[in-house]
């Protein structure tokens, strides 16, 4: 009985592995001869010779730093309320609910909502605010279920050891569930940070540029994304867009690995050995 | 004439609608060591967390009645419950360690009731790790994680914790339960020298630990409903000696519980 049951679990195993290398070599046989310090830092142009992705890269990492923070941020809070402030189920139950009907919501309609509330009716136009505030709210599910399973991992009596010194909850939350959870918050959110910089479709619906030169400095500046900026030179005809397309595919999956082993260090350097109850 | 630190008055427990512990009625005696005794399951460790309102925190749980400690009813609206926690200190079943060093773990209470002077927080830590007879194994590795004691070291760290507070009552559920019997030797030793200073709640699963170590002796039954009940206490030759309800007598005799 066993033995199909294995072979099944192998070939389910290894069929996404082999299309994603197969894809994956082929992104990099494609992309790797366009790779230089010209194409990452130059700008933009209409010659595919001259071509460079710099206030693109600086647009994704703008989008993805500001929006990881505030929905970090957001995250954090609901989660430390949720664990130690609710005591009714039933609310609880809702927050949830919300969170995962959050979760399903597509992409494109975050970017809708964000570019008619924030952008128009707020007035911070198509900017980075705009982009930022919108991919938080998307990844704000990512984000809620990291930090709530960082601060439930934390002990009930390491808790109640707070309390019975004296601790009100305010305390017990900088003392105990902040130091404790923070690293684990963090190293989990990635995924989050993961799906902003992948995320293409609320940006085209916000920002809209499929090309710029002009690197975005202010909150309120234009600017277009990597994901964004694939997809433009992919819509195009010419074989060479391709390669290119390939060659910014392989930065943005160099940015995604730095993120990742910046977290993997963190983790390493920060994780805790909780006393199991 | 022994003054009474803490006084219970038709004391009721619930959990949701499920009530555990009915009608105790109890005085706790200052400087002395009173063991909480009785099968699983009759609401001894919640009469404990009842007498410095932990039970505040436990989700569904209800307590009725008045516990008064120094003549005050600590179940009042106005009643400081993280005052009142400072100064009833805990110690729980099994060692609750911090991911801290042995220094920080003992100094944590005291951070957390904003004591900022480090000469007087370590002065303080020092006091308790002597006390809980603890200074000499650990002096020279106080920045070590705690983690790397042995358990019933922690578990005595977690009794020097509470004692840097400077508490006035101890509550102890059960804490040696998970220790050998040298380890549980060494915590009952620090008990009986602490009881001087300190007005001691044990709950305990060992008779012969409250024979050891008790002055006086809280007996918990379930009754025919399954719900806790004080069914005796007093002093301790007299209870586990000398028991007036039969239940009692069948339970200090093994013959239930």
């Amino acid at each position: 009985m066993d033995k199909p049951v294995k072979y099944i679990s192998m070939v389910a195993l290894a069929t996404p592995l082999i299309i994603l290398s197969i894809f994956l070599i082929q992104v990099f046989m494609d992309g790797l001869p366009h790779l230089s310090l010209d194409f990452i830092f130059g700008s933009p142009s209409y010659d595919p010779s001259e071509m460079g992705i710099f206030p693109v890269i600086i647009g994704s990492i703008y989008i993805v730093g500001v929006s990881s923070v505030l929905s970090f941020l957001m995250g954090l809070g609901l989660s430390i309320y949720l664990v130690e402030f609710v005591t009714n189920e039933r609310i609880k139950n809702l927050v949830y609910f919300v969170v995962d009907m959050l979760a399903g919501v597509p992409s494109v309609v975050y970017g809708l909502v964000g570019l008619g509330f924030i952008g128009y009716v707020l007035g911070a136009g198509r900017s980075v605010l705009t982009g930022s505030i919108t991919m938080a709210f998307l990844i704000l599910p990512l984000t809620v279920v990291a930090t709530l399973e960082a601060f439930r991992s934390i002990p009930e009596s390491l808790k109640m050891t707070a309390y019975s010194l004296g601790a009100s909850r305010q305390e017990v939350v900088a003392n105990v569930l902040i130091p404790l959870g923070l690293a684990r918050a963090l190293t989990g959110s990635i995924l989050a940070v993961a799906r902003a910089l992948g995320e293409a479709a609320p940006i085209l619906v916000i920002s809209g540029l499929l090309f710029t030169k002009k690197v975005p400095i202010s909150l309120l500046d234009e600017f277009t994304v990597l994901p964004l900026y694939i997809f433009n030179l992919v819509t195009r005809p010419q074989p060479i867009y391709k390669e290119l397309a390939s060659a910014v595919i392989i930065v943005l999956i160099a940015i995604f690995m730095l993120v990742s082993l910046t977290s993997i260090y963190f983790r390493l350097k920060y994780s805790y050995r909780l006393y199991e109850v | 004439m022994v003054n009474i630190v803490i006084r219970t008055e038709d004391l009721n427990i619930y959990y949701g609608k499920r009530k555990i512990l009915e009608d105790v009625n109890v005085d706790i005696y200052e400087n002395s060591i009173s063991a909480v005794i009785g099968p699983s399951g009759t609401g001894k460790s919640s009469f404990l967390r009842s007498l410095n309102r932990l039970n505040d925190l436990i989700p569904g749980a209800r307590v009725t009645g008045k516990v008064y400690y120094r003549g005050r009813n600590i179940y009042e609206d106005d009643v400081n419950v993280y005052l009142l926690r400072t100064r009833i200190g805990m110690v729980f079943q099994r060692p609750t360690i911090f991911p801290m060093s042995i220094y920080e773990n003992v100094a944590f209470g005291l951070r957390i009731n904003n004591v900022k002077d480090e000469d007087l927080i370590y002065k303080r830590v020092k006091e308790a790790l002597i006390k809980a007879a603890l200074w000499d194994e650990v002096k020279d590795r106080l920045d070590d994680g705690a983690y790397n004691l042995s358990t019933g070291q922690q578990q005595r760290l977690c009794l020097a914790r509470t004692l840097a507070i400077e508490p006035d009552v101890l509550l102890l559920d059960e804490p040696t339960s998970y220790l050998d019997p040298k380890s549980t030797k060494k915590i009952e030793d620090v008990l009986l020298k602490l009881k001087e200073r300190y007005t001691i709640v044990i709950v305990t699963h060992s008779l012969n630990q409250a024979k050891r170590i008790a002055d006086y002796v809280l007996v918990f039954m379930p009754d025919e409903d399954n719900v806790g009940r004080l069914i005796e206490y007093g002093p301790s030759t007299q209870v586990l000696q000398n028991p007036v309800d039969p239940k009692t007598r069948e339970y200090v005799e093994g013959l239930i519980g």
